[in-house]
C-alpha cells in the first residue's frame, strides 16, 4: 500500500513537471501544436488528470450523489444507545446461541417449512400494502402464491411457487408493512427509536407495526398474551436459525468502529430504499 | 544541457502513461466492474481459497486483486469526510492502511465460497469522471441490488463505494467516523480502528462459522 502510494506520488510529480513543460512548450509553439493533435491531446489529458488530483475537496460533488438518502433525528440518543447495547449483548449472549442450538437440533428443512408457514400467514399485510401503494401486479402475484401455497403447499408449509420464473417487481417481500406505505405517502421517520428486545425502528415504522398487527391473522387467534409472545419469539428464533451464516447484522457490526451508528445508518438507508422501490 | 537530458525521458514517460491511461479509460465503467467481479469469482471458485492452510496466502491474493479495482485511498477519504482535508499526509496513509485492514478482516477473513451466485449487470450512468454501475446478485431465490460507484483515477475507472440494498459502505463508515471525529482527534479514530482490527484478529474466524449448512 505504502509503496503503491509512493509510486503514485512519484508518478504524479513526474506528471506535474511533464505537464508544465509540455504546457510551456505548447504555449511557445502554438502554431505547431495545432498541426499535430498528439501532444495537445496529451497535454489536455494530463491537465485533466491533474486537476482531478488537485481537487482534493470534492466532497460537495461526491456527497451530492447521496442526497437522495434522508437522515434521521436521534433526540433519544441515550435511551436508544442503552437499549442498543442491551439488545446487542442479548443477541450475542442469548439469541444467537439459542438459535445455534435449535439449528443443531432441528434440520434445515423443517425450519424452512416453519418459515414458509409464517411468511404465508402474513399474506394480508403484503396484499393490503401492495394495493395501498398501487403495486397491483405484486398483489396479484401474492394472492396466487397464497392460494397455491395454502392448498398445495399444505397450509403454507411448502413454497410450491418458489422455483417458478419470476416476472414481478419488486422481489419478495413485495411490500413489507404499513411503515413502507406511510413512507411512500411522504411521511418521514419522525425520530429514530430502538425498542427493547426488538431493535431499530422509528415513529413511522412503529406505527406501521401496529397497523400490520391488525392484518396479522395471529392477532385474531385465541391466544393468551404469553402464548402470543411465545409464538412471536419462536418465529424470530426460527428465522434467525436460517440466517446464522452470512448474517447481515454481524457483517455490519463486526467491522464497525461504532456499532450503534453503523446500525442506525444501515437501518435508515435500507428503509429509504424500500420506500423508493 | 541538463534540461534536455531530463526532458526526453520525461516526455517519453508522460507519453507512455498518457497513452496507457487513454487506452484503459476506453473501458466502460461497467466493463471494469465486470472484469473485477469475474476475476474475483474465478478466484473464489478455486478450492485453494477455502483451504485453511492456505488462508493467509488467499487473503493476500484477494487483497491484491481488489486493489486493482478499488481505490482504497478514495474509499477512506470519502468515509472520513471533510476532516480529511485537515489531516497530514501521514495520517491519511495510516488511516487508509488501517481501514483496509479493517475491511479485509470483516469482509475477506471469512472467505465466502462461491455458490454459483449470478451477477446481472443492469446499467451504468456516467457523468464526467464519475460513474455508477447497477448490478443484481441473484442467489437462488434472493436478489440483492448492488450499486458500484466509480471515479477516474489516473485514467482508469476505480471503485470507491459499494451500495448494497441502499446501504453505502462509505456513508455507513462516514456516520461512524464522524461521531468519533466530532469529539475526538484523528489519532483517536486511528486507535479505534486498530483496536477493532486486533479484536477481529483474536476471534478465530474458523470457529464461528462451521454450523449450519446452507439451507
Amino acid at each position: 500500500m505504502k509503496t503503491g502510494d509512493e509510486i503514485r506520488r512519484c508518478l504524479l510529480t513526474l506528471l506535474v513537471v511533464a505537464a508544465l513543460l509540455i504546457g510551456f512548450a505548447g504555449a511557445s509553439f502554438a502554431a505547431d501544436a495545432e498541426a499535430s493533435d498528439g501532444p495537445v491531446q496529451l497535454a489536455q489529458f494530463s491537465a485533466g488528470d491533474l486537476s482531478d488530483e488537485d481537487d482534493l475537496d470534492d466532497f460537495d460533488d461526491i456527497d451530492g450523489e447521496y442526497a437522495e438518502h434522508e437522515l434521521v433525528a436521534d433526540p433519544l440518543y441515550y435511551w436508544n444507545r442503552v437499549w442498543f447495547e442491551i439488545n446487542d449483548a442479548l443477541y450475542h449472549g442469548l439469541f444467537r446461541p439459542t438459535a445455534e442450538g435449535y439449528a443443531w437440533l432441528v434440520p434445515a428443512k423443517p425450519r424452512t417449512w416453519v418459515n414458509n408457514f409464517f411468511t404465508n400467514l402474513l399474506f394480508p399485510v403484503r396484499f393490503l400494502n401492495d394495493i395501498l401503494t398501487g403495486k397491483f401486479d405484486a398483489a396479484y402475484m401474492e394472492t396466487s402464491k397464497f392460494i397455491a401455497n395454502t392448498s398445495f403447499g399444505l397450509l403454507g408449509l411448502g413454497d410450491v411457487t418458489g422455483g417458478m420464473p419470476r416476472n414481478w417487481e419488486p422481489e419478495r417481500p413485495t411490500a413489507d408493512g404499513f411503515g413502507q406505505t406511510l413512507g411512500k405517502a411522504g411521511i418521514g421517520h419522525g425520530i429514530y427509536l430502538v425498542w427493547p428486545f426488538i431493535g431499530p425502528s422509528s415513529i413511522r415504522e412503529s406505527v406501521g407495526w401496529v397497523a400490520d398487527a391488525y392484518c396479522d391473522p395471529l392477532t385474531y387467534g385465541r391466544f393468551t398474551f404469553i402464548e402470543f409472545a411465545a409464538i412471536r419469539v419462536y418465529n424470530n428464533l426460527n428465522t434467525l436459525s436460517l440466517q446464522l451464516k452470512a448474517n447481515e447484522y454481524e457483517a455490519l457490526t463486526e467491522g464497525a468502529v461504532d456499532k450503534y451508528a453503523a446500525v442506525r445508518d444501515a437501518y435508515i438507508r435500507f428503509r429509504a430504499k424500500k420506500v423508493a422501490e | 544541457m541538463l534540461l534536455k537530458k531530463i526532458l526526453l525521458p520525461l516526455v517519453l514517460i508522460c507519453l507512455l502513461v498518457a497513452s496507457s491511461s487513454v487506452a484503459l479509460a476506453d473501458q466502460t465503467p461497467m466493463d471494469r466492474v465486470k472484469e473485477g467481479t469475474e476475476k474475483l469469482i474465478s478466484m473464489l471458485s478455486d478450492p485453494d481459497m477455502v483451504d485453511p492452510d492456505k488462508h493467509d496466502e488467499a487473503i493476500t491474493r484477494l487483497r491484491k486483486a481488489s486493489e486493482e479495482y478499488i481505490d482504497f485511498g478514495l474509499v477512506t477519504k470519502y468515509a472520513v469526510g471533510r476532516p480529511w482535508l485537515k489531516m497530514t499526509p501521514k495520517m491519511r496513509d495510516d488511516l487508509t492502511e488501517a481501514f483496509v485492514q479493517l475491511l479485509e478482516r470483516s469482509y475477506l477473513q471469512r472467505i465466502p465460497a462461491y455458490n454459483g451466485e449470478k451477477v446481472d449487470y443492469k446499467k451504468e450512468l456516467v457523468s464526467g469522471n464519475k460513474a455508477k454501475v447497477f448490478t443484481e446478485i441473484i442467489d437462488k431465490d434472493k436478489k440483492i441490488v448492488v450499486e458500484f460507484r466509480l471515479k477516474i483515477v489516473h485514467g482508469e475507472w476505480m471503485i470507491y463505494d459499494v451500495v448494497a440494498e441502499g446501504v453505502s459502505l462509505v456513508m455507513n463508515y462516514r456516520s461512524q467516523f464522524s461521531s468519533v471525529l466530532k469529539e475526538g482527534t484523528p489519532e483517536e479514530l486511528l486507535k479505534l480502528i486498530h483496536e477493532r482490527v486486533e479484536k477481529l484478529d483474536r476471534n478465530d474466524p474458523d470457529e464461528r462459522d462451521k454450523e449450519e449448512p446452507a439451507s
